[in-house]
């Protein structure tokens, strides 16, 4: 048997057990929407953990974080960074955000705005923006898939074939298991990735190097300016401050506002276990740093991938390592691409329904499960349409979503804790803060960049977000009484 | 407690904070030293956020 063959069989098998996981969670789930979206809201400490680390362990950090700590060096940093100011915040908000789906019967995040700020015009176009941000996130992840399957089989399994299986996989349990499929499959798929990462991530730099200190040693004095933050641009020159910090903060902010993460507060069996995992959540941007030192191993290597992305699966391919482990270690990249898609599409399909389709019509329990699920294909198919076509601008596409999604940010706070705002300056906030981001990504896009100091443009979305709700709000005739205090002085 | 620390980790991460830190060397347990930093001010984000933790369960 072939090499490649040996290693196809290792991540077959791999798939086969994911499935299996999938297929069994979902047994014990009830039939209802709340146990399709929220999962009963019934998630222990185990599977709240590893879902919230999954998604820092997607296909960027797994891919992309080796692939910017190799062709940007330092400014891959900025990955760690944000994760501990992005979660800590979510300590008081997400038990808060539970507490009122519990009341409520809340499951997703326009449902809680929208509860405090009743208008039908901002769940649909909260709606339409996640899943306008979803897609290329979605994108991203099959593509990373499919890289990894093509480079490990040596182009014997193209990217379009291995990103259909791997994800015809994740359909299959996302539609009959719904969220707790998605659950039990990331706990698996985590301890699997955790072990990947540490063991390559030691033994690459001992391997070609002798040892971690001697590789920073080695690239200090051939490559000083990849080891000093803020790094390099994509394009090797510099990268600025403004550009750096900035960075840091719209994913910070917008780090919890992703539907796929907030909506599992409503997931969680107990506060308790919210708490707690928000408290364990810094150890996984620990578990970041060994994935950077396989970024760095191949700095100095003698040989160069066909692109930054592939520097994983590439160092993987040269580290002449058993077939068998070649396979494990391919197996672990796919989880991580694998772990957040699932919980992708699912949300994707979720908030469509919830926020934009049911405000209009009258549906039945069953009718609203049954349309997640066909859009869950849908979705699907139009990600996979783009994966397989060529195209740069996802990269970008994805920045920007970052940029729409923090503008959630500051409606989800006002709800739960300023009771002076209102509908009007929820609204008015809201479009101010993504018209901002969207005419200085336009700006950059066509060649003529107005953003000052480099700055991300979802951070300058959020200034013109926040005045504007404000201001917005205070002119406004303030909400009554009764319906604040349900909000603003629920018991988290 | 864990509100200015959080603005310190802020401060500390982005500029002009960060550039007090920013160098290579000396190598702390083979990691730059940037890195190091980083990994410590993470670690006791951690320990803060468990005591903040602890603090709630006895009212």
């Amino acid at each position: 048997m072939e090499r490649w063959q040996i290693i196809a069989l290792v991540i077959a098998a791999y798939l086969a057990v994911t499935l299996a996981i999938g297929l069994l969670s979902g047994r014990r789930a009830s039939k209802s929407v709340a146990g399709y979206v929220a999962g009963d809201r019934d998630f222990g400490l185990l599977v709240m953990y590893f879902v919230l680390g999954a998604s820092i362990f997607s296909a960027f950090a797994f891919l992309g974080g080796p692939g910017w700590a190799y062709s940007r060096g330092a400014a891959a940093f900025y990955i760690l960074s944000y994760g501990v100011l992005g979660i800590a915040p979510y300590f008081f908000l997400g038990p808060k955000a539970a507490a009122l789906g519990r009341k409520f019967g809340y499951v997703t995040q326009a449902q809680l705005i929208c509860g405090r700020f009743p208008s039908r015009g901002l769940s649909l176009m909260i709606a339409v923006l996640t899943v306008l941000a979803f897609i290329p996130y979605i994108t991203l992840q099959m593509r990373g898939a499919g890289i990894v399957i093509e480079a490990v089989t040596e182009g014997n399994v193209p990217l379009w074939a291995g990103s259909l299986v791997a994800y015809g996989i994740v359909l299959i349990y996302v539609l009959f298991s719904g969220v707790a499929a998605v659950g039990w499959t990331n706990t698996f798929q985590g301890i699997f990735m955790l072990t990947i990462a540490w063991t390559l991530g030691l033994y690459l730099p001992i391997s070609l190097y002798g040892g971690v200190g001697d590789m920073f040693t080695q690239i200090m004095a051939e490559r000083p300016e990849l080891l000093t933050m803020p790094g390099l641009t994509a394009s090797g020159a510099p990268w600025s401050w403004g550009g750096y910090s900035s960075a840091i903060i719209v994913s910070a902010v917008g780090l919890m506002m992703w539907p796929h993460l907030f909506m599992k507060a409503f997931t969680a069996r107990s506060d308790d276990t919210l708490r707690r995992t928000v408290v364990l959540f810094p150890t996984f941007q620990l578990f970041l740093i060994p994935v950077f030192l396989i970024g760095f191993a191949g700095v100095l290597y003698p040989e160069t991938p066909p692109s930054s992305d592939f520097i994983l699966p590439f160092m993987i391919l040269n580290a002449e390592l058993p077939a068998i482990v070649v396979g494990l270690f391919c197996a672990g990249a796919l989880s991580a691409s694998m772990s957040t898609g699932d919980s992708l599409m699912h949300a994707a399909a979720s908030v469509t329904v919830e926020d934009g389709i049911k405000p209009f019509t009258e549906m039945s329990d069953v009718a609203r499960r049954r349309l997640i699920q066909a859009l869950v294909i849908a979705v699907g198919a139009l990600a996979y349409a783009f994966a397989v076509a060529e195209g740069v601008s996802l990269v970008v596409l994805l920045l920007t979503a970052y940029g729409i999604i923090c503008q959630l940010a500051p409606p989800i706070v006002a709800a739960m804790y300023w009771s002076r705002a209102t509908t009007a300056g929820v609204i008015a906030g809201f479009a101010a803060g993504s018209a901002t981001a969207a005419f200085f990504f336009l700006s950059g896009y066509l060649g003529n960049d107005l953003r000052p100091f480099d700055l991300h443009e979802g951070f300058l979305g959020l200034l013109a977000h926040v005045p504007v709700l404000i201001a917005a709000s205070l002119m406004t005739q303030p909400q009554s009484e009764s319906h604040r205090k349900a909000f603003t002085e629920v018991a988290a | 407690m864990i509100t200015a620390y959080l603005v310190l980790f802020l401060l500390g991460t982005t500029w002009p904070g960060a550039m007090l830190f920013n160098h290579v060397e000396p190598l702390m347990l083979g990691l730059p030293f940037n890195l190091f930093v980083l990994a410590v001010l993470i670690s006791f984000a951690l320990v803060l956020l468990a005591a903040l933790y602890a603090s709630e369960k006895r009212p």
